[in-house]
């Protein structure tokens, strides 16, 4: 019984994680002869610029999509959760943009929708406004990568419905006979009762935010151009392992990824106690 | 079984399998009943995959003991493929090389020394060619093909417009060429599509001004002043419109199949004209040497050639299988009439000479190129070192750099040259 699980995670997850670390002590590039280093690619990532460069894309890229995405997915819950009809229909519909998700096929799709004789300018030239290769454009190829992320709201939707059924009638009910209007309903019952969820999606994803590849690679051809305006963190840390073939390197990047997101993910559990409600309290 | 016990196995047979992921022979390929399957790895843009599985075919119909196993990828996917084949030690008994990996693989030691490879058939290779592909004395890797840069022009727009193409094709003529054509032209079409990216373009203008790309000692030869000229004449033709703008091209990357209708002409690969010529089938295409300086150092033409390597994992007992089916591919005629010289033209005598009676016109303007190449006197050219393999990613960078307004022409091409220096 346990056999598959342990192959699985000795050699799918465990195994690979102990081998990055170790590789990261080391100069191996795959094509060569491989010694030891000890912290040296470690000491290395803090005077790379494009470190520093990939990382600042990727923060952008967080705290753009993520706020946005969550937005509309509460928005949208909300909404949903009133009651309308065909409501499976329209859960369903705002449900599919995350089954396909980031996918290639969704990257390349994006490609076409956004390039100069794309959809959207088509759109735009409707309204007499001339549109540009948005893709190719620094200051809105990453634009366009955000709104790729936001555009899986379905996820975090689904979980914020589930959460809203939970919250008691009751307490809205009492709210409302006390004269409470939406707004207040909202402010004062609805959302303090939500936070577990929008913590929960916060962390998810915050954390798939960080690890986005797929549509950065799609898009920019694998470059993170155009100069470098969509280098994603995980696209700088395959460039450097699989074109360049600094396997060592790349190996301290992905731990450094992984610090980082532990120490930000930490951060935001302490944090949370300030403003997460939860029942038992 | 105590759980501890149990538990202690299952480490033990995990342990087993990963080492059984680890580096060894080649076990990809191998026999089976009898039949010597032979791994191939090759890359095209897609419209060559379904040809040479087709003349696979042939040749496994012909020789019922060897199977060809073919592996396809895009060129930038089979560069990963490989990267984590070689680390996997599962790499292709037979794989293409792309140009910048031909050192790198050599340092990773995949190659196989091919020196009288057991079933192959050196008779038609000349023996000064394989001389000048050995690396550090050895014959570690064989010639496909030819490749030339040239230029590409579209003649059925000339003919339309009733202009005629320069008699000599300088550098000076040919702008003044583009510029006229993109002026005079009814349909707005451009006289070219941006295309300073292409490597081997690069290669010839930095060789007629004396310069060479890489040194003998794995150097980066050219001089920031010699790349930035180069650039610098496509930008002039940028900036005064004679190219598309790299906006309607999506970039700095393009190929004349997808602008070739927006376009007069191409700066690339002689062997391109082949794909070009089926995208388009309506236009009369021409071909000739790349533009030439009036006052070109001596040796200047060069040609490049598409190699092909042997694992060094392949067994003794499958090599001859190896060989028979390279044979196939680099000698046989029929491989050669049947594809075409889409791999640029054979290095093989014999498949040069099937293709001299040929009657497409583009098979021919591609020979041409070639022979006028061939012709000329030619210093020796050397390959990009290993820890140069991503030089043309840091080219483009630069390029996009310059187009994109975010740095100078000479503080791009600085910034390449520094990066590519400081990784040697």
């Amino acid at each position: 019984m346990l056999l598959p699980w342990l192959v699985g995670a000795l050699g799918i997850t465990i195994g690979p994680l102990i081998a990055s670390l170790v590789l990261s002590l080391t100069n191996y590039s795959i094509l060569g002869s491989t010694e030891f280093v000890g912290l040296d690619n470690y000491a290395a990532v803090f005077s790379d610029p494009k470190f520093f460069k990939s990382m600042s894309v990727t923060l952008m890229y967080v705290c753009l999509a993520v706020p946005l995405q969550l937005g509309l997915a509460l928005g949208l819950a909300l909404l949903l959760e009133k009651g309308i009809r065909w409501l499976g229909v329209y859960r369903a519909g705002f449900y599919l943009p995350s089954l396909l998700g980031a996918s290639v096929a969704i990257a390349l799709l994006w490609r076409q929708i956004f390039k100069t004789d794309g959809l959207v300018n088509a759109v735009l030239s409707i309204f007499g406004v001339t549109g540009r290769n948005w893709l190719y454009d620094p200051d809105t190829a990453l634009l366009t990568l955000v709104l790729l992320q936001v555009w899986t709201f379905g996820s975090p939707m689904i979980i914020f419905l589930a959460g809203l059924k939970e919250i008691p009638k009751e307490l809205i009910e009492a709210a409302t006979v006390d004269g409470a209007g939406y707004g207040r309903r909202l402010k004062s019952i609805v959302l303090p009762l939500l936070t577990p969820m929008i913590f929960f999606n916060l962390i998810l994803q915050t954390v798939g935010a960080f690890q986005a590849f797929n549509q950065a690679y799609i898009v920019s051809g694998g470059t993170g151009g155009p100069v470098d305006s969509t280098l994603f963190y995980t696209l700088y840390v395959y460039i450097v392992g699989f074109i360049e073939y600094r396997m060592g390197y790349a190996s301290a990047l992905a731990w450094v990824l992984v610090i980082f997101i532990g120490i930000l993910t930490a951060v935001q559990f302490i944090v949370s106690r300030k403003w997460v409600y939860y029942g038992d309290q | 079984m105590k759980r501890r016990q149990f538990l202690g196995l299952g480490a033990a047979a995990s342990v087993a399998a990963l080492a059984a992921c680890s580096n060894g022979t080649n076990s990809g390929g191998g026999s089976s009943g009898g039949v010597s399957q032979v791994r191939y790895g090759h890359w095209d843009n897609g419209s060559a995959q379904a040809l040479y599985a087709a003349l696979f075919q042939k040749f496994m119909d012909a020789n019922e003991d060897i199977e060809i196993l073919q592996e396809f990828a895009s060129y930038d996917a089979f560069q990963e493929r490989m990267t984590t084949q070689i680390a996997g030690g599962e790499v292709a008994d037979i794989f293409w090389i792309a140009s910048p990996q031909i050192l790198a693989y050599n340092q990773a030691g995949i190659y196989h020394d091919v020196e009288g490879l057991p079933g192959f058939d050196f008779d038609s290779l000349d023996a000064d060619m394989l001389d000048r592909l050995k690396i550090d004395g050895k014959l570690n890797t064989l010639p496909v093909g030819m490749i030339t840069p040239c230029f590409r022009y579209n003649q059925t727009f000339l003919d339309e417009l009733g202009a005629e193409a320069p008699s000599v094709w300088s550098w000076d003529s040919t702008a003044e060429f583009l510029r006229d054509y993109t002026n005079n032209n009814p349909d707005g079409n451009k006289g070219i599509f941006y295309h300073a990216g292409h490597d081997l373009t690069l290669e010839a203008w930095l060789r007629q001004h004396g310069e060479d790309l890489w040194t003998e000692d794995g150097q980066l030869g050219a001089s920031i002043d010699g790349i930035a000229s180069y650039l610098d004449w496509w930008e002039q033709l940028r900036l005064d419109e004679v190219t598309l703008s790299v906006e309607e091209q999506g970039g700095i990357q393009g190929a004349w199949n997808e602008f070739g209708s927006k376009v007069l002409s191409d700066i690339g690969s002689h062997n391109q004209i082949l794909e070009a010529s089926l995208v388009f089938p309506d236009f009369e295409l021409r071909e000739v040497p790349t533009p030439v300086l009036e006052d070109a150092a001596d040796g200047h033409a060069f040609t490049y050639f598409v190699r092909v390597g042997v694992y060094e994992g392949v067994p003794e007992d499958r090599l001859e299988a190896v060989g028979r089916v390279l044979d196939f591919n680099l000698n046989s005629e029929e491989f050669i009439t049947e594809l075409g010289p889409v791999q640029g033209t054979p290095a093989s005598l014999r498949q040069r000479t099937a293709l001299e009676g040929t009657d497409d016109p583009n098979i021919q303007q591609a020979n041409s190129v070639t022979d006028a190449v061939l012709a000329q006197e030619m210093r020796p050219r050397y390959d990009a070192p290993p820890n140069a393999s991503t030089w043309r990613r840091e080219y483009d960078a630069a390029i996009e750099q310059v187009v994109l307004g975010q740095a100078s022409i000479t503080d791009a091409v600085t910034q390449f040259h520094s990066t590519v220096s400081g990784s040697l």
